[in-house]
């Protein structure tokens, strides 16, 4: 799958979110967008789940975005939000409703379903958790039920916003494991930049709306690069080809 | 909970339901015994000639479709009161959040005491009423326009159902005579005297109208529950199934409306204690929640209509009596929790 987003522009009230931006996303690979608050991450990725129109500037497969059907998208494209739903449902139920989108309306889900649904839920370590209300569940597993949920959908992409926030190291690298695991493509907005020169393959640098540059890891995390970015003085050492950043 | 259990809930419930209409028979300002309801109940089944003709009257033309008619409109609030809070994502919704009542309230009060649509030969009240809860619904659907937004959904509704509320109360102030404002007030606090066949009948299709679209929209409730953007993301119309559930709502509510005035804590009860009880997932939350709905309302009407025999107290009364004590201790043990 090719995702390309072409001199895509925003603006909320007077205030300019995004400001020309181009990129483009394709093949099995993880994709970082790294930049200050405020800079646009989450206005483009929002872009690309269809939260906000794409008005001609994003093309699927060379398609305009406008006319991919939803449920068509869905399949394609799993998206994990900064936020989890506060609903009393168990985590069994909150997983499976991941096949939604291959569902036609008035069809309950089927044994295929309940399947995927155990081979996700195995393989996610959620089993034991499955009858859960997920009200009652730690940030940490919270996330790990959507991120199931996300793999649930078998998608060809999965977008992340900001979900290794409020995580300790342990989850952290879990779900960035999981990630890495996954037969498909990732395209995952991040704080932490060590995570990124980890994990990313590719990586996007936003400042004001624009991409301020990109490329491979070790290309784009340079002090130079990132402290214009970030207007601040960020020590990065290359140790043997692994970039490790700040204190 | 594993499948089988919330099943044995729900036959439980069923049983509970059966064993509270039937023993409502015998409540009233007429005391029966067992032979005479039975003896009626099998003439009305078998079709013959009942023993005593006056008992049978009572029986049969009188508790049965009142008890019949609250059954019904218990599990009808109670599964609108789910499908709203839902809709809105809001723990506070009940079946009337819409608006749909008040205007529902405003036709009634306008059938009663300007006598509109007194042409028709009968039922002008009911008809009032539904008409009163269309223009509600319209207004809010028109304003809604093409937002999906919940929050601007309760807003619009809240705002339209005050409208209305004035109104109504603008009409009971112009009523000529005494009568007239008690009777227009006594319907406002909900009343199940004077149920025949023909009401039982409107809120019978209203509960199967009901439980047909929860059936079909099953998954996109759960959904729903996730958010609505992730229902979005998830490939669903939001749009359309919001103007299903409103429309479909709007309808059952006014039709319960219609025939019993307004019931209020039912349907903001009920799916609580049950989405705590039995389970958050639609399937066994819907059958649950009708089951105990119309449990409890039956029982509510069987207490408002003998604790003060022969005098009659409204329903609506009796069900914020024994509600807003359980809905307070349930709110503050929630609440403690967090």
């Amino acid at each position: 799958m090719r995702i390309e987003v072409s001199n895509l522009s925003f603006s909320a009230g007077k205030k300019r979110i995004l400001d020309g931006v181009s990129a483009a996303f394709e093949g099995h690979r993880i994709y970082g967008i790294i930049g200050p608050n405020g800079c646009g991450k989450t206005t483009l990725l929002r872009h690309i789940y269809r939260q906000y129109p794409a008005r001609g500037h994003i093309r699927v497969d060379g398609r305009p975005l406008e006319t991919c059907a939803a449920r068509d998208y869905a399949r394609r494209v799993a998206v994990m939000m900064q936020s989890y739903p506060e609903a009393d449902l168990r985590v069994a139920e909150v997983v499976q409703s991941g096949r939604y989108p291959y569902k036609r309306v008035m069809v309950p889900y089927g044994r295929e379903d309940e399947a995927i649904t155990e081979r996700v839920l195995r393989q996610t370590r959620l089993w034991d958790l499955r009858n859960r209300r997920i009200h009652t569940l730690s940030g940490g597993e919270r996330q790990r039920v959507m991120i199931a949920r996300c793999l649930v959908q078998q998608p060809e992409v999965i977008l992340l916003d900001e979900p290794t926030n409020h995580l300790d190291i342990r989850y952290r690298l879990e779900l960035m494991e999981t990630l890495r695991a996954f037969d498909g493509m990732v395209i995952i907005t991040l704080h932490d930049l060590n995570l990124a020169a980890r994990y990313c393959d590719y990586i996007y640098v936003m400042k004001d709306g624009r991409i301020a540059a990109s490329g491979l890891p070790a290309d784009v995390l340079r002090p130079e690069i990132l402290n214009a970015t970030f207007d601040t003085k960020i020590p990065a050492i290359d140790h043997d080809g692994e970039i490790f950043i700040g204190v | 909970m594993n499948k089988s259990i919330k099943r044995w809930i729900c036959l439980g419930l069923f049983a509970l339901l059966c064993a509270t209409a039937f023993s409502a028979l015998f409540w009233g300002s007429v005391p029966l015994d067992s032979g005479a309801v039975l003896d009626s109940l099998k003439a009305f089944v078998t079709g013959r000639e009942a023993a005593t003709k006056n008992l049978y009257n009572l029986v049969v033309q009188v508790r049965l479709p009142r008890v019949c008619l609250t059954v019904l409109a218990g599990a009808a609030l109670s599964i609108v009161g789910i499908l709203m809070q839902t809709l809105t994502g809001n723990p506070l919704a009940e079946p009337y959040v819409l608006g749909v009542s008040s205007g529902a309230s405003a036709g009634a009060a306008g059938a009663i005491v300007f006598q509109w649509f007194a042409f028709l030969p009968a039922g002008h009240v009911v008809f009032s009423a539904f008409i009163g809860s269309f223009a509600a619904i319209a207004l809010v659907v028109a304003l809604q326009g093409r937002s999906t937004n919940p929050i601007r959904l309760v807003l619009t509704g809240m705002g339209v159902s005050a409208f209305f509320q004035a109104a109504t109360t603008f009409i009971i102030y112009c009523s000529r005579n005494e009568a007239q404002a008690r009777s227009a007030q006594y319907w406002l606090t909900g009343s199940f005297s004077g149920s025949n066949w023909g009401d039982v009948r409107i809120a019978l299709i209203a509960l199967v109208v009901l439980l047909i679209l929860c059936r079909c929209l099953e998954k996109e409730l759960d959904l729903l529950l996730l958010g609505q953007d992730v229902a979005a993301q998830s490939g669903m119309n939001l749009r359309a199934i919001q103007l299903a559930l409103i429309l479909v709502s709007a309808f059952a509510v006014s039709a319960v409306v219609a025939v019993s005035g307004l019931v209020g804590f039912v349907g903001l009860i009920i799916p609580h204690i049950m989405r705590r009880t039995v389970d958050a997932s639609h399937r066994y939350l819907v059958l649950s929640s009708a089951l105990a709905g119309g449990c409890f309302l039956t029982l509510a009407d069987a207490v408002a209509r003998t604790a003060f025999s022969p005098q009659e107290m409204p329903i609506g009364v009796m069900t914020a009596f024994i509600g807003a004590p359980i809905f307070i201790l349930m709110i503050r043990r929630v609440y403690h929790a967090h």
